[in-house]
């Protein structure tokens, strides 16, 4: 076979490994998504969306659309196969194909190139590419990420090709045409940059390069430096597009990003040892109390697993010694580089990773070093490994063993990725904090399309870090996600309004009340989209359900319930009065719009404050509906999920709410993945008291539609007593369930300052609040220090943890301290808004630690200056009217697109009046009367989120109104200019390929 | 490849030991920090007196990498954590040898 031969059938048993790979995840004939991220099932749907600035009605931060990296390539990728008739299926298919098949692909070219100089053989310089490849794409990294990897894998296949192109610069010093080539690499992996964590260390290769070169040869210098600045100018200029909309809101979004980012930051996870063999990620060990996050991980220490792990990091080792050239010695340097970035806080140097992690601008971003910097891993142990079996391929050239190695190489490559070969690291179960990844739209979304999401309102969504809910369609992660336009299904974390709305209606979710109205014709909501009733595990929203069914038209359609808001308020309209806010409000106005409203039953942040407090709300969303644990004297469940005991997935509320023992009605819902997807229509029951304390399902009770189960309860019950009902997996069995009475049997201390310990029971302190006053509200500070210093924590405001305790009036700041998450700052201020929850004597608050998924056994921390502010509750905002009485008067307007509405002239203004547009107020939305802008003192916020422009009655009205972006045309400009550089640069790179072309001729 | 282990079999032994030393060092609960300097100044002894070439040091790192895997296979104590530690230290010298050789390799 010709040299040529043999490279292309490696490289096309590269792809057939992919195929295989690919197929095998497919093995449930189910789209992958992953979580809240379905926008992946298609991301085509979503185009549109990418081609503005602005994409989001209620998008209070400040930011822009910071989605628009995933224009290129993923979407333009989806767009042009979807246009070509391909089914998403399909698309997704073999999207997943290239992106396991083309970081290999890079990897070969360059292990290819490194080791061509030095081989013997076409055959062994090949099998050694190919092998080393083979490591590239399949290894244990891989495997601790999830298989989408929008923002890991694209950066891969970038990693080598820019090595691959500096080098080659480096041996040919062809400014112009290797610099262009960098600049179209950065383009493949454009869409990694909406987290540029990912992207950052990819660039910072050329770098690297370059320095090692300079370092061997000072004469370089000037012609490094200055191949460097081209290339980062011809980079910029390409990724402008991108580029353009980060820049604008630089300030906001870094410091957004970074107090979120402080909340989560795993940069001590595991034992230097471990990132030998690639394992470094976080979650490695750790899951729910059912439920590994890999369930696979012990294999990893198993007798052929543990040493097989180690081994690649052995023949790493080897190729360095096998051929010790420039290429190897500069790759064992990345090596030790990578695993000193990727271990993070872990000794040794540990400390001066913390000082730069601290001090060193912008490098918090690398919170999660393992994920971020493990390219630098695989691609050196990848490359030296490819290296060192060419070098023992050629020692044992003579004997039979070689053809051992021919064999076992590729195999223990994909043994040791066996979870992502087989498709095994892909969940297919919906476990708390695990989502299953096999997902399709929700049926909303392909109801209404993504671009008429807006002002559609979605009632109920899981918080992040909840148990998923796919099925029904609402979850949110506050970290990525996509349709941002519409915040009603929004979680994110940036998006404020989202929170506000959420927020807003879930305090009022009580229902019956007035004021809901109110909150709708607030936000221009059109329509309603909640769950079927008989689907959700919440009895609450039955009620709420109920409640807007009386007061609007309803179509029940499979799991959801559409509801059309009769007379919803426009988009554009001009109004006498509006709500607007205090001048004194203005840095938070959002959260302190809520203060001023009372609205405290969950926590709500502005994000752009100071504190990073926005990602507590997030995760104490009030739509999760406390469940009554069944507490013993040993564990405070965690609220933050639904409660599963043991090996049980369902939870049950029961609720003691009659004086009599005789009868107990039980609001019973199934979790509707019990039964494979489908749900069981339950209805409430009664059950009989016996004198026992077991509960008993049995198959004995006909219900309404499908499967045949009675609740036979034994109960001995009392009056106020809350219990949780629970059943193992599978229910098609008989369960003796064990319902025990909560135990308040603790020591509640009333101090000053304390230490919360969080050990393998959990603890709190408890305040009382001095004279308190229930039409009166307090805000409880605290100055906090982290005392073990080897772990995190999340503060979130969260329910008392046992319900008698919040009977009586308690509130408790939650303090979840996970070890094994590295906290960098240690110290903070905390504070509790404390809500009147009855109207008793005496109130209490207090701070409870609790270990959110069950790692580690120890955390602690000091809590000092405890103090409390006591707050006045107006209630000015919901109890009367959005829309003033004298009524709003809808103005006749034309949507364009996202960043343009044209607004029909105003005629017969007899009075100053305001126009209101509801969409999120930003600065850079203009109003313009004929040609002239109107100046931006008279653009306000209306109603806590919108824009609102004062109009005179001198003002010319009666021609045409345009309401626009204004930062728009600019970006079609970047746009263009980001297209016409690519194109120069494809033009750069096609005249030396026909010159080289023409000169072999 | 024998040949070569004979010759340098006195920083291979050395290093192996100071490394195993160490590493009960730190599991008699002696600070990390201070450990793992007594394995550096150790290693950077031999390294100098004895005049290590890149590829000694590279088959002295192999070697108690070699040595550290099979310890992990029947003990994940500290002793392994310690020794990982080692293994770095020691990538982190041979990164330094590596740079500072003017005009290396091929």
């Amino acid at each position: 076979m010709t040299e040529k031969k043999i490279k292309y059938l490696y490289i096309s048993l590269l792809l057939l490994i992919a195929i295989v790979v690919v197929h095998n995840w497919y093995k449930y004939s189910l789209p992958i998504g992953y979580g809240d991220e379905y926008w992946l099932v298609d991301p085509a749907l979503f185009f549109k969306q990418l081609i503005y600035l602005w994409s989001t009605h209620y998008y209070t931060t400040g930011w822009l659309n910071y989605n628009i990296p995933q224009l290129f390539p993923i979407t333009f990728f989806w767009v042009a196969l979807r246009g070509l008739g391909l089914s998403r299926f399909i698309t997704q298919y073999i999207w997943f194909v290239l992106i396991n098949f083309l970081p290999g692909l890079s990897c070969f070219l360059l292990i290819e190139y490194i080791s061509k100089k030095y081989s013997t053989s076409a055959n062994k310089l090949y099998f050694s590419s190919f092998v080393g490849s083979l490591f590239y794409s399949y290894n244990l990294v891989l495997v601790q990420l999830l298989p989408y990897q929008p923002h890991f894998k694209p950066a891969l296949i970038g990693a080598p090709l820019v090595l691959l192109f500096t080098f080659k610069y480096l041996e040919s010093r062809e400014t112009l045409k290797y610099a262009a080539c960098l600049a179209l690499t950065s383009l493949i992996f454009a869409e990694s940059n909406i987290n540029i964590a990912y992207t950052i260390p990819v660039y910072f290769l050329i770098v690297l390069a370059l320095v090692y070169n300079v370092i061997k040869h000072h004469s370089n210098l000037l012609k490094n430096s200055l191949f460097l600045l081209l290339s980062v100018f011809l980079i910029f200029l390409v990724n402008l597009w991108w580029i353009f909309p980060y820049m604008l809101t630089f300030t906001s979004t870094i410091s957004t990003i970074q107090e979120s980012a402080k909340l989560w930051q795993t940069t001590n996870t595991r034992d230097t040892i471990d990132y030998f063999r690639l394992i470094g990620f976080w979650g490695w060990e750790a899951g729910t109390p059912n439920y590994d996050y890999f369930p696979f991980h012990a294999t990893y220490e198993n007798l052929i697993f543990l040493p097989i792990s180690f081994c690649f990091f052995l023949l790493a080792l080897l190729g360095v010694i096998f051929r010790p050239n420039k290429y190897t010695k500069f790759f064992f340097v990345l090596l030790t580089l990578g695993i000193f970035l990727a271990k993070g806080e872990n000794g040794p140097l540990a400390g001066i990773f913390l000082f730069m992690f601290t001090h060193l601008p912008l490098f918090w971003v690398f919170r999660d070093p393992f994920s971020k910097f493990s390219p630098y891993l695989i691609l050196s142990v990848g490359v030296l490994m490819g290296i060192s079996l060419q070098g023992l391929l050629e020692y044992f050239d003579s004997k039979k063993f070689k053809y051992l190695i021919y064999i076992l190489m590729p195999f223990c490559v994909l043994l040791i990725a066996y979870p992502v070969v087989f498709g095994l690291f892909i969940n297919k179960n919906n476990q708390p904090n695990r989502r299953s990844y096999y997902v399709d739209f929700p049926d909303y979304v392909l109801r209404f399309g993504s671009k008429n999401l807006d002002n559609v309102m979605v009632g109920y969504y899981t918080p992040y870090g909840s148990d998923y809910d796919w099925k029904k369609g609402f979850s949110g992660d506050p970290f990525i996600l996509f349709a941002n336009n519409n915040i009603f299904e929004s979680n994110t974390t940036f998006s404020a309004g989202s929170k506000l709305f959420n927020n807003i209606y879930s305090t009022l979710l009580p229902h019956n009340d007035p004021r809901f109205k109110n909150f709708l014709s607030w936000f221009s909501v059109k329509k309603i989209v909640l769950p079927n009733d008989l689907l959700t595990f919440n009895y609450e929203y039955r009620s709420v359900h109920e409640f807007l069914a009386s007061l609007y038209k309803q179509e029940i359609d499979g799991r959801y319930v559409y509801l059309d808001v009769s007379d919803p308020t426009p988009m554009v309209y001009t109004i006498n009065s509006v709500v607007s806010i205090p001048a004194k409000f203005s840095d938070a106005w959002r959260s302190a719009l809520l203060d001023y409203a009372g609205l405290y039953r969950t926590n709500f942040y502005s994000v752009g404050d100071n504190n990073s407090k926005h990602i507590a709300s997030n995760f104490v969303s009030s739509t999760m509906i406390p469940i009554i644990p069944i507490t013993t004297d040993k564990d405070i469940p965690s609220y933050l999920n639904s409660y599963r005991h043991d090996n049980s997935t369902l939870v049950y509320k029961a609720v003691m709410d009659k004086d009599s023992l005789k009868t107990l009605q039980l609001k019973v819902e199934f979790d509707s993945y019990v039964y494979n997807g489908e749900a069981e229509p339950f209805h409430d029951f009664k059950l009989e008291i016996v004198n026992s304390n077991k509960i008993i399902f049995s198959k004995d009770y006909k219900f309404k539609n499908t499967s045949d189960w009675q609740i036979i309860a034994n109960l001995n019950l009392e009056k106020g007593d809350n219990y949780i009902l629970y059943t193992p997996n599978n229910p098609a069995k008989i369960y003796d369930i064990d319902v025990q009475k909560p135990s308040v049997k603790r020591n509640l201390t009333l101090a000053t300052d304390g230490t919360v310990t969080a050990t393998d029971t959990n603890n709190y302190i408890l305040y009382e609040i001095p004279n308190y006053n229930s039409n009166k509200q307090y805000i409880m500070e605290a100055t906090y220090d982290l005392l073990h210093d080897d772990s995190a924590f999340v503060l979130s405001q969260e329910y008392g943890p046992l319900d008698k305790l919040e009977q009586k009036n308690i509130e408790f700041l939650y303090l979840c301290m996970p070890p094994g998450y590295s906290p960098i700052k240690c110290d903070g201020i905390v504070n509790l808004p404390i809500i009147p929850k009855l109207k008793s004597q005496k109130a209490y608050v207090g701070f409870v630690m609790d270990r959110m998924f069950n790692l580690g056994s120890l955390g602690q921390i000091k809590l000092h200056n405890i103090r409390l502010i006591e707050t006045i509750k107006p209630s000015f905002l919901f109890d009367t009217p959005v829309i003033s009485e004298s009524g709003y008067k809808a103005v006749q307007y034309k949507n364009i697109d996202p960043t343009l509405y044209q607004v029909s002239p105003l005629t017969n203004l007899k009075a100053d009046t305001i126009l209101v547009f509801t969409n999120a107020f930003h600065s850079a939305w203009k109003l313009k009367i004929g040609n002239q802008v109107l100046p931006e003192d008279r653009h306000i916020v209306v109603n806590g989120y919108a824009n609102g422009w004062i109009l005179k009655k001198s003002d010319m009205l009666n021609q045409k109104i345009e309401i626009y972006f204004v930062y728009q045309k600019y970006f079609v400009i970047v746009y263009m200019l980001s297209i016409i550089v690519s194109i120069l640069c494809l033009l750069i790179l096609s005249f030396f390929i026909y010159e080289r072309f023409f000169k072999k001729k | 490849m024998k040949d070569f282990l004979k010759k340098n079999k006195i920083p291979l032994i050395i290093t192996v030991l100071a490394s195993v030393v160490c590493s009960l060092l730190r599991f008699a609960m002696f600070n990390p920090l201070l450990v793992n300097i007594v394995f550096t100044v150790i290693y950077m002894i031999v390294l100098f007196r004895l005049k290590l070439s890149l590829t000694t040091s590279l088959v002295v790192l192999s070697s108690l990498f070699l040595v550290l895997v099979l310890l992990r296979i029947f003990t994940s104590g500290l002793l392994v954590v310690a020794m990982g530690e080692h293994i770095f230290i020691l990538m982190l010298i041979i990164s330094s040898q590596i740079l500072i050789q003017k005009h290396a390799g091929t």
